[in-house]
C-alpha cells in the first residue's frame, strides 16, 4: 500500500514529528511504500536547517533527513505556509532578497498541488496535526 | 483517491489555519476531483457575513469563501447543531452551504477518500 | 469502515458524534488521558507508547498498540480520520 503522509506541527509545538517518523518506520518495515512526507500548517519549521535541538533529546531534523536518504523519500514543504515563516530555499531567499537559506538538506519546497497528487496517487492518507 | 473533504473546525482569525484550508480545497479544485467542504464547531463562524479581516492585517475569509464558487466547489456543508448552538442564523452566512446533522456528517465522512483538517 | 485517530480530549468530543458503530479509534498522545468514552460502542484501541509515557495504565491485549499495529489498522481500514481540534 502507498501512503501519503501530513505533518502538521512544529518539532516543538507537539510530537506530531516524533510520531510520524514512528510511523513512516513502521510503514516501511512492514513492506509498504510512503509517497511523500507533507509538511503543512506549522509543520513547515520542521524544516529550519538553523534549529540546535538539546543535546539530551530526539533531533528531529536528522530523523527525517537519515529516512529521507535510507529509503529514497520525499519530504515536501509547502512553499507558500513556508515562504511566510520564514523557511527559504536558495532560490527564494535570493528572489526574496533575504539574508539566509534555511530550508534543511533533503527537504523540498512544493506547491500544494504536490500534496494533492501524493493523495491521489496514494491508497491511504493519515494527518498528523499533534 | 478522489473523494477529499476539507473540514474547517477553528474560527476565521485564530492564526492562518483556516485561510490555508481554504487555499488547499481551491488547489484541490483544479484537479479533477470530488472536493467537499465542511465548517464545523467554531469553523461556522467563518462563514459569518460582513467581516473585514483586514481591521487585524489579515485578508477577510469570507472573500476567499467567495472564491469556492469560481472553482465550481459545490459541496459546501456547514453542522446544524454547530450554527444552533452559537445562535447564527441561516441568514447570516455568507455564502449558500448546506446545513448537515451529525449523523449525516458521520455518512458523509464514511464516504470520502481522504480527510483534510486537523488542526493543531 | 473508518479508523479514527483522536489526538486529543477536544478531538474526542468532535469525533464521538461523527462515527459509526462499526468505525475503529485509536487514542494518541493527550487522546490517551480520555477516560470516559460513553459513546464508543467499543473499546478504543490505545497507542501504548503515549499512555506509558504521561504514566498512565496501559490497557490490556489486544488494545494497547504499537506503531507496526497502528499500520496494520490502517491499511483494514478506510479512511483514516484525524481529530484534534
Amino acid at each position: 500500500m502507498k501512503f501519503a503522509i501530513a505533518v502538521h506541527s512544529s518539532p516543538y509545538a507537539s510530537a506530531a514529528n516524533h510520531r510520524a517518523l514512528r510511523f513512516c518506520a513502521s510503514v516501511l518495515r512492514k513492506g509498504h511504500e510512503i509517497s511523500r512526507v507533507f509538511f503543512y500548517h506549522h509543520g513547515v519549521y520542521t524544516a529550519l536547517t538553523t534549529q540546535v535541538p538539546p543535546q539530551d533529546e530526539a533531533n528531529t531534523l536528522t530523523a527525517w533527513q537519515t529516512l529521507a536518504v535510507e529509503h529514497n523519500i520525499e519530504l515536501s514543504v509547502c512553499i507558500a505556509n513556508a515562504l511566510k515563516r520564514g523557511v527559504l530555499s536558495e532560490t527564494e531567499r535570493a528572489r526574496y532578497e533575504r539574508s539566509a537559506t534555511t530550508l534543511a538538506d533533503h527537504f523540498e519546497l512544493v506547491g500544494l498541488g504536490q500534496l494533492i497528487d501524493a493523495i491521489i496517487g496514494s491508497d491511504r492518507y493519515i494527518e498528523f496535526p499533534a | 483517491m478522489n473523494k477529499l473533504l476539507f473540514t474547517v473546525s477553528r474560527p476565521p482569525y485564530a492564526g492562518s489555519a483556516v485561510m490555508e484550508q481554504i487555499e488547499a480545497a481551491l488547489v484541490a479544485a483544479v484537479f479533477d476531483l470530488e472536493v467537499s467542504l465542511l465548517f464545523r464547531d467554531d469553523g461556522v463562524w467563518a462563514l459569518q457575513r460582513d467581516q473585514d479581516g483586514t481591521l487585524l492585517g489579515h485578508r477577510s475569509v469570507h472573500k476567499a469563501l467567495s472564491g469556492l464558487g469560481a472553482y465550481d466547489i459545490q459541496k459546501i456543508y456547514v453542522c446544524e447543531a454547530a450554527l444552533a448552538a452559537r445562535g447564527i442564523d441561516r441568514s447570516d452566512l455568507c455564502i449558500a452551504a448546506r446545513t448537515l446533522s451529525l449523523s449525516e456528517q458521520q455518512t458523509l465522512i464514511a464516504s470520502q477518500d481522504a480527510v483534510i483538517g486537523a488542526q493543531t | 469502515m473508518s479508523l479514527h485517530l483522536i489526538f486529543s480530549a477536544a478531538g474526542w468530543q468532535a469525533a464521538q458524534d461523527r462515527i459509526a458503530t462499526d468505525d475503529a479509534v485509536v487514542m494518541l498522545g493527550d487522546g490517551v488521558y480520555v477516560r470516559t468514552m460513553s459513546k464508543a460502542s467499543r473499546p478504543p484501541f490505545v497507542m501504548g507508547e503515549d499512555a506509558r509515557a504521561r504514566g498512565l495504565a496501559v490497557p490490556q491485549e489486544p488494545y494497547a498498540i504499537d506503531y507496526d499495529q497502528l499500520v496494520e489498522l490502517c491499511t483494514e481500514h478506510f479512511p483514516v480520520v484525524s481529530w484534534h481540534d
